[in-house]
């Protein structure tokens, strides 16, 4: 089949927008055309710069009007436990902007009800395992054909740069990827099938600073695996022994890259 | 209860739907009052909203019909001058003297597209949504934000190295 190729083409490759048989016939158009590579390669860079420039943390400070809008509501039965971590993160930078030296034991959060709402998140993301683990043909809203644009999409949602951690020596495939949401909000969840066994998820989803190491719970019959770092929280879930959880945990690379420009590809996927 | 939870999710997609009014606007304190009327709009809709489906998207899209009403209206912009970016972004403190100012750059130049570039660029490049979502939120052909996306990209690469910008050795230095 032979594709007409323009900018707009390239754009869209470059966007993870083509079909199998388009991607291939730009990959051996780049193969052939020294000045299609160069514009890709401009376009590469030019997307990866313009995603460190428009970061997100250039546009969080939420003004009052914003947040008297949004408080005219009947008090909620309970605060999310990222809702608080949320505020406490908006809070933290908001201080760090004005040069302000933040203790760490001036963080915002009840210990004890943190824990209850930590509990609860880890108990959430079981659940929907348990439904998602089911779906042998639609395991992964976004296949792992488009790798490169789960990064993307998942890591802008989240703030940082997001890879894909290489969970082949584990006997896992990657299949894709789901946004979830918890507390309305977003859960980067990415999903890989076993040969034997069911498919395992890592999520990953806005956490507090403070590290913590993991620590692995059972929740609705699945051991849970969850850890903090570098201001996320990761969440390994699936029908795993403790060991098979921390040997997956080791995996994941936890680098955030907030703000800084994301690798370019071949770089980037390690995997 | 759709209303408490497009209420509470407002907050923390606030960065991203600001992002995309400061972009549609070409400025940031018209994007800021644009996202707030969005916002408000949203919060009287809330019934048109689809559970399931996204919510950054029907945000957006509301942010899109709102500055397209207000541009029809009197309320329709003067054309603003681009605030320096310099004054806009990067509250480090600490200035990171090239990587900073390449950024800086690059901001400043994306404001210097066109309008329609801007807007696809923003929701394509950095929010990472798809050429069909991006048509729908803005109401265009698919072709359309292909080819926008297209000339955008490479239009503000142009403008980046034309302003003395970056080659791919700047990359590096951010990292």
């Amino acid at each position: 089949m032979s594709v007409f190729i323009d900018d707009a083409m390239l754009a869209a490759y470059v966007d993870g927008e083509l079909d199998p048989a388009q991607l291939r016939e730009i990959d051996r158009l780049l193969i052939a055309d020294p000045q299609a590579r160069y514009k890709v390669r401009r376009m590469r860079e030019t997307t990866a710069l313009l995603r460190a420039a428009c970061a997100e943390s250039h546009f969080q400070e939420v003004p009052d009007r914003l947040m008297q809008l949004v408080e005219k509501r009947p008090a909620p039965a309970r605060t999310p436990w990222l809702h608080r971590m949320m505020a406490a993160s908006v809070l933290l930078i908001c201080l760090a902007g004005i040069d302000y030296t933040l203790d760490h034991h001036a963080w915002p959060v009840e210990t004890a009800a943190a824990m209850n709402e930590r509990t609860a998140m880890m108990d959430e993301i079981a659940a929907y395992h348990l439904v998602y683990a089911r779906q042998t043909e639609h395991l992964a809203e976004v296949p792992a054909e488009r790798r490169e644009h789960i990064e993307a999409w998942l890591g802008s949602l989240l703030n940082r740069s997001l890879k894909v951690p290489d969970l082949s020596s584990q006997g896992l495939k990657f299949e894709g990827a789901r946004l979830l949401a918890i507390d309305a909000y977003p859960v980067a969840q990415l999903l890989w099938s076993r040969e034997h066994g069911d498919p395992v998820a890592l999520c990953v989803t806005f956490g507090p600073t403070e590290s913590k190491p993991l620590n692995i719970e059972h929740h609705r019959g699945l051991n849970v695996g969850v850890w903090d770092e570098n201001g996320y929280t990761y969440v390994v879930v699936g029908a795993l022994t403790e060991d098979g959880v921390r040997r997956i945990a080791a995996k994941v690379d936890t680098s955030v890259g907030v703000g800084e420009v994301p690798q370019q590809e071949g770089v980037l996927h390690e995997g | 209860m759709v209303e408490n939870h497009v209420r509470s999710a407002l907050v923390p997609l606030y960065p991203r739907l600001r992002r995309f009014a400061v972009a549609l606007t070409g400025s940031r304190a018209e994007g800021d009052d644009l996202v707030q009327h969005a916002c408000e709009r949203a919060l009287t809709r809330t019934y048109q909203w689809q559970p399931g489906s996204r919510l950054d998207s029907w945000l957006f899209r509301i942010i899109q019909n709102t500055w397209a009403d207000e541009r029809k209206s009197a309320r329709s912009r003067t054309q603003a001058p681009i605030e320096a970016a310099t004054d806009e972004i990067g509250d480090d403190g600490v200035r990171r003297a090239e990587a900073r100012l390449t950024l800086d750059n690059v901001y400043r130049e994306l404001c210097n597209l066109p309008e329609e570039q801007r807007a696809v660029l923003t929701l394509v490049c950095v929010d990472g949504l798809s050429y069909k979502e991006v048509a729908e939120i803005l109401g265009i052909p698919v072709g359309t934000v292909m080819s926008r996306v297209a000339r955008g990209r490479l239009a503000l690469a142009d403008r980046i190295e034309a302003s003395g910008g970056h080659s791919a050795d700047n990359i590096l230095k951010l990292r």
